[in-house]
């Protein structure tokens, strides 16, 4: 048994159905009354099995047929472990490790595994795209907390003393922002300060900067209603979201990590160079701080005089 | 037959019995005859109740006259994932209104992910005169008003634990409701807050209180307001700042240097927001005393990581960001050998490629490295079976080993197989494991191999894994000691279940989402198993609408004495007998 895991055997089956069965066997006979088994794949009609159990009021007759479903299930529960064991498909996910199994009900929910098999093969097909590309959302993956999840926001400001994986990559995504025009979305993560959940806008989605930034304002309305007065999300109106596009400076992080003031190059040129989209509030830009050490001086920084 | 029973004074084995702590001691000493019962039953001062639905207020009670401190858990581990919709329950009201006029003496209280109002805050402020700690972790639903309410009324509140909670932050004003005589205050922790305090009132609450030992600061206290607090404090154990960074001016770093270094008795830090690295020296006097260091909100890159824990060598716990790398954790395993505890949180989690050079190297370095290791959550891009196999060799001394490869159904990066023979190799060498999340590509064979070796496996975590129900099978077989199941995205079925229905009755809760159980098997389970609330959680409408063959979107299934709740939303539906009978 402790050979189990040795590399150098060919984990092929030396397995032990026996020893499941023993196991499983001991279970049968130690607690009766409250097993509940339903025969192996194939052999039984289950959909049959389940409305026969379904509205059974007597205890005589539901045990009864308990008794019966464990004599027919005991013979045969040895015969599906043994059978399931064998027919392990032992191949199949070794071509394609990041597409789930077709064939499998990993997801029960028809659409999140379409939505997976969708960005998986995208991935797959596109390799060299797929530096800075984040996936497709899966909910709750990777499990972190969400107060751990905004640090992405600042990692990509800070440069590394010294020379580092960070740095090559951002030179491969100089490269790739050429790919970035063959797809129909490009979705970019903004943060609005204050508020501590991000949003994500396809920017591919609009075509001048006046809809993204209504878009945007569209986006954050809600957030903010509900962090500053519960009432006044009922009361929002048109005169609340010019006072949110006027008091806030729109910023972006391009591909060389730059903060950048939107609104300067062609609207093409933003789309294929912004990585990142961030809100400030417009009194806020004066009291701007880099976190990081780096010398170089962003746009903001010579417009506006830093400190109090 | 001996009358021991009747001629051994109450008060003598009152006292015999509160030098056993422990719930498993007393649950023992209470069954060994009616009399241990009565007595014990009258003196049990501590409750734990791992799931709030287990066990009614009213059972608790009738049972236990006398409590003083109580822990009560709510929703699933999942939940800190948002996989458990919004309004499913966990909510601990009605605990405090039933616990507010059966023990007015209460002292403590603790909650775990539930969901908090401030009225019940209002509720515990005016009902519990000697009422000592409070512990908030993962809860919601409550407000800074709520925090108020504690404030003002508890006179002899010693610790205030907010631990990750979600809090509604209208203002910081709540505290300065604090009274000026109040001086009891021993721990306070409130890093998940985000408005602005009146730094003068915590400037006079903190040196008022001359117990103060834990103080654990939020994002909105800035580094030059850190100095005045800890000469106010110099006898703190545990420290949490705020955001680490001021404005670039001479005296900050001098300032807090000193401030520090006065710390005599400091073993953790945390804390650590938007760091300006010319600020770190400033704890370096500091750091031999350390035992433990959290810097998992610290973006500080590996060459001052490395900086900071070489000075460390009493270090057992770290918590920090994939940004420590590799050499970082090489760095580690050199200077640390005391480590008990590393937990490395992803920087960028939700990008494919990796923005750091953190691989399974650095788990290797400090499996080797660090004899005392015990506890390791670790976030990656890539994983090998010979890596998996070598830190088994390493280390089988561990009791939570939680892997985490970022990408679902990775394989071994090397081969190119399944990560079945690392993870049993884990399963195999480490004999005292209790906790284990596994992750990766995985077949039913890691299944085989944790259930044939998991003897002692307590709380089992599977993401992406798995071929079909055989897997489900082997662990429900074969984890002896298996408490807490969660499974989300993994094609197990109705066999497994069913096979081991009895299975779930030894264990505390089995959560399964994105999985194959059909709603037949719900029912079914429901039906036959009156000791389980087998909840079904689908927010696509009442699984009735559909065919009964197909799955659940969610299900939920936990012991309980207390039967079927009644505080559900209109998403979750508890099977039982009359589930069959019921108008949906």
């Amino acid at each position: 048994m402790g050979q189990l895991y040795n590399l150098d055997a060919h984990p092929v089956l030396e397995e032990v159905p026996v020893r499941t069965n023993k196991r499983s066997c001991v279970v049968a006979s130690e607690d009766k009354k409250l097993e509940l088994r339903l025969g192996p794949p194939g052999d039984q009609d289950q959909s049959a099995l389940l409305p026969q159990l379904g509205f059974i009021s007597s205890d005589h007759e539901s045990k009864r047929v308990c008794h019966q479903l464990q004599v027919k299930a005991k013979n045969e529960e040895t015969k599906w472990l043994a059978n399931t064991a064998q027919h392990q498909p032992k191949s199949s996910y070794f071509q394609c490790p990041m597409i789930p199994h077709p064939d499998k009900k990993a997801c029960s929910d028809p659409a999140s595994v379409s939505k997976f098999t969708n960005s998986a093969a995208a991935i797959s097909s596109d390799q060299k795209s797929k530096s800075r590309i984040a996936q497709a959302p899966v909910v709750g993956w990777p499990p972190i907390r969400s107060c751990r999840k905004n640090l992405a926001n600042k990692s990509s400001l800070v440069k590394p003393a010294s020379e580092s994986p960070l740095e090559t990559l951002q030179e491969k995504s100089k490269g790739k922002s050429a790919d970035s025009n063959t797809k129909d979305h490009m979705f970019v993560k903004i943060n609005m300060e204050g508020v501590p959940i991000g949003r994500k806008v396809n920017l591919k989605a609009y075509d001048s900067y006046e809809k993204l930034s209504s878009a945007i304002d569209q986006l954050f309305q809600g957030l903010l209603a509900a962090q500053r007065d519960y009432s006044a999300v009922e009361k929002e109106n048109k005169e609340e979201t010019k006072a949110i596009s006027d008091s806030y400076t729109l910023l972006y992080e391009d591909n060389e990590g730059d903060r950048m003031l939107v609104g300067d190059v062609p609207w093409n040129m933003f789309v294929s160079t912004a990585k990142r989209l961030r809100v400030l509030k417009s009194s806020e830009l004066s009291t701007l701080r880099l976190s990081s050490s780096r010398p170089e001086k962003t746009p903001l920084d010579s417009a506006m005089e830093i400190g109090s | 037959m001996l009358k021991m029973a009747s001629s051994f004074p109450e008060e003598v084995l009152e006292h015999v019995f509160s030098f056993l702590q422990s719930d498993g001691d007393r649950n023992s000493i209470s069954m060994v005859c009616k009399s241990w019962y009565e007595i014990e039953r009258w003196c049990r001062r501590r409750i734990f109740v791992g799931n709030c639905y287990a066990v009614s207020p009213r059972i608790l009670i009738r049972r236990f006259p006398d409590v003083r401190s109580i822990t009560l858990k709510g929703k699933p581990h999942f939940a800190d994932f948002n996989l458990v919709p919004e309004g499913w329950g966990g909510y601990v009201y009605p605990w405090i209104v039933a616990l507010a006029s059966a023990y007015p003496w209460l002292e403590e209280i603790r909650l775990k992910r539930m969901v908090v109002t401030d009225e019940s805050l209002e509720l515990i402020a005016k009902s519990f005169k000697n009422f000592k700690l409070l512990v908030l972790s993962s809860c919601e639903g409550f407000s800074t008003d709520g925090l108020a309410s504690i404030a003002a009324n508890c006179r002899n509140l010693q610790e205030l634990d907010l631990h990750e909670s979600d809090v509604e932050d209208l203002s910081g004003r709540w505290l300065s409701h604090f009274p000026d005589t109040y001086t009891s205050l021993v721990s306070l922790n409130i890093a998940c807050l985000g408005s602005e305090v009146s730094f003068s009132a915590l400037e006079r609450l903190v040196g008022r209180c001359p117990n103060l030992r834990s103080l654990r600061l939020h994002r909105a206290v800035p580094l030059d307001r850190l100095s005045n607090l800890l000469h106010r404090a110099p006898q703190l154990v545990e420290l949490g700042t705020g955001a680490y960074s001021a404005e670039l001016r001479p005296d900050v770093l001098s300032n807090l240097s000193s401030a520090l270094s006065a710390c005599r008795e400091l073993k953790s830090l945390s804390g650590f927001w938007d760091v300006v690295p010319t600020y770190l020296p400033a704890v370096y006097s500091i750091c031999p005393g350390l035992t433990s260091l959290n810097l998992s909100y610290a973006i500080i890159q590996s060459p001052d990581l490395i900086k900071l824990v070489s000075q460390c060598p009493n270090l057992q716990r770290l918590w920090v960001l994939d940004y420590i790398e590799d050499v970082g954790l090489d760095a580690l395993a050199v200077s640390c050998k005391d480590l008990r505890e590393l937990r490395v949180f992803p920087s960028d989690p939700f990008v494919l490629e990796a923005n750091v050079s953190l691989t399974e190297q650095g788990l290797i370095s400090v499996s080797e490295g660090c004899p005392k290791l015990q506890s390791v959550l670790y976030f990656c891009r890539q994983m090998s079976n010979e890596a998996l196999i070598t830190i088994a060799r390493n280390q089988p001394n561990f009791t939570c080993f939680r892997l985490c490869i970022i990408e679902p159904r990775t394989p071994d990066y090397l081969t190119l197989e399944p990560l079945d023979v690392g993870f049993g190799a884990i399963v195999e060498h480490c004999k005292d494991l209790t906790r284990l999340s596994v992750s990766g590509l995985l077949t039913d064979r890691a299944f085989e191999y944790i259930g044939t070796y998991g003897k002692k496996l307590e709380m089992l975590s599977l993401a992406f894994a798995g071929d079909s129900d055989l897997g489900l099978h082997h662990v429900l077989s074969g984890c002896d000691n298996l408490r807490k199941l969660e499974i989300r995205d993994c094609p197990f079925g109705d066999k497994a279940l069913l096979a081991n229905a009895a299975k779930l009755e030894t264990m505390r809760s089995l959560w399964m989402s994105s999985c194959s159980v059909s709603y037949g098997a719900c029912k079914l389970l429901g039906q036959k198993l009156p000791r389980l609330n087998v909840e079904v959680i689908d927010e696509r409408g009442h699984p009735a609408s559909r065919p009964e063959s197909l799955p659940v979107e969610k299900l939920y299934i936990y012991r309980s004495v207390a039967g079927p709740r009644f505080d559900m939303p209109n998403f979750v539906w508890t099977m039982d007998e009359n589930s069959a009978l019921r108008l949906t």
